[in-house]
């Protein structure tokens, strides 16, 4: 064994996890290595005044009562984490209203369809561009069926927005009630 | 809020088994099922010494006064974040760990800010009353050494010595307690020993005339 696994082992020593075999090598050591002998000495000795110096100290200033009093006054003071389920809930359904109108307002099926420019992207362009090719159709069936087209464009994206961004509140608010509950049946409420 | 009566928690805390001594994990499973302030207030009972103790050594020579403001942030983030606290677990290292983190939190804010050395209130240096026992000046002068002493370990190193020699913990305790894998809690506390072995070697005995074979320093 060299110094250095020596040193090991003694820290090992003094926190009591030496196995027997260990012990008997570290002993071996110490009886024929005079500076580990001294460096484990005063391990031993840092030991014993460390224990001195836990137990010195002065007392905790206030008593445990008022200590403990503090302790609850802060706790109750201690600002909510979170806003109230109720809050939270206005916030989306707000947030969500507000998606909902913006998108009512931007998309191109409240315009009437005679003034849309045919968009690529748009499904609804690619509806109008159909519309020309059902030009051929018969006067009155070409305007039933445009009728229903503009019927549709209007109303199909802002019922889809509208039910989407419904649906997204939903769930959100279930997942954080449902997350609530997991919460106070693992503690949340006060006895 | 309700009132705390700390008995009663001691009381009902463990329906089964030791009624009258409940155990740390069965009060702490108890703060974290029902929020139960009464049983809270057994564990800030039982801990707040600990707690404050530890607080102090970690702060270092001049600031003992934050101990109790420390202990005081523990037990309330304890109390806010009890959620977190797995059953089965050991309570102990859970509550050293939000201990260790303020006290590292406190020390990183504390270098960040610049030194200002306030001479009208610093401490006077130490001087002996004629009355006290010679025995006990000395001690009290070790003590401040070997708090100096600490004070000038690393950090980390410091974090994992107090938790082991004033606050006993194992080597899996500390591990929980900072976050940190046994080896390197190991590797730390054998450098904060073989760095205060160095520096106050001047303070230590080197005959103490025992083998290893001559028991436990523990």
């Amino acid at each position: 064994m060299n110094c250095n696994e020596s040193d090991t082992l003694m820290q090992r020593s003094l926190d009591d996890v030496l196995t027997k075999t260990e012990r008997t090598d570290l002993d071996l050591h110490l009886q024929s290595c005079a500076a580990c002998s001294r460096a484990f000495a005063e391990y031993r000795s840092l030991t014993r005044l460390v224990r001195g110096w836990r137990l010195s100290g002065p007392e905790p200033s206030a008593n445990s009562q008022a200590f403990l009093a503090s302790v609850m006054n802060a706790i109750e003071h201690t600002p909510a984490r979170q806003p109230s389920i109720a809050v939270q809930c206005l916030g989306v359904g707000a947030f969500v209203v507000i998606v909902v109108l913006a998108i009512g307002y931007l998309t191109p099926a409240v315009q009437p369809v005679s003034s849309m420019v045919a968009v690529p992207l748009h499904p609804m362009g690619m509806v109008d561009s159909a519309i020309s090719t059902l030009m051929t159709i018969p006067r009155d069936e070409t305007q039933s069926i445009q009728s229903w087209i503009s019927e549709t464009q209007t109303g199909l994206p802002l019922n889809l927005a509208a039910w989407t961004a419904v649906a997204i509140n939903g769930m959100l608010i279930i997942a954080r009630i449902l997350s609530r509950r997991r919460k106070a049946m693992a503690g949340g409420s006060h006895a | 809020m309700p009132e705390f009566g700390i008995r009663e928690a001691e009381k009902t805390a463990d329906r089964g088994g030791a009624r009258e001594h409940p155990s740390d994990e069965s009060l702490a499973i108890s703060v974290r099922d029902t929020g139960s302030t009464s049983a809270f207030g057994v564990l800030v009972t039982r801990y707040r010494a600990r707690i404050t103790g530890l607080a102090r050594k970690m702060m270092g020579t001049g600031h003992a006064d934050e101990a109790d403001d420390i202990a005081q942030e523990v037990f309330v983030a304890a109390y806010v974040h009890r959620a977190s606290f797995r059953p089965g677990a050991p309570f102990k290292p859970w509550l050293y760990r939000i201990a260790v983190n303020r006290c590292l939190d406190r020390l990183k804010s504390r270098a960040r800010q610049p030194h200002i050395t306030d001479w009208e209130n610093a401490p006077e240096p130490i001087t002996r009353d004629e009355q006290e026992p010679l025995s006990n000046y000395l001690a009290g002068e070790l003590d401040s050494v070997l708090q100096r002493a600490v004070d000038a370990l690393p950090v980390n190193h410091r974090a994992v010595f107090v938790l082991r020699h004033i606050d006993e913990l194992s080597y899996e305790e500390i591990a929980e307690a900072t976050n940190q894998p046994i080896g390197t809690v190991k590797t730390n506390l054998f450098r904060a020993r073989a760095e205060l072995r160095r520096g106050l070697s001047g303070y230590l005995s080197t005959d103490d005339g025992m083998n290893v074979q001559g028991g436990s320093p523990q």
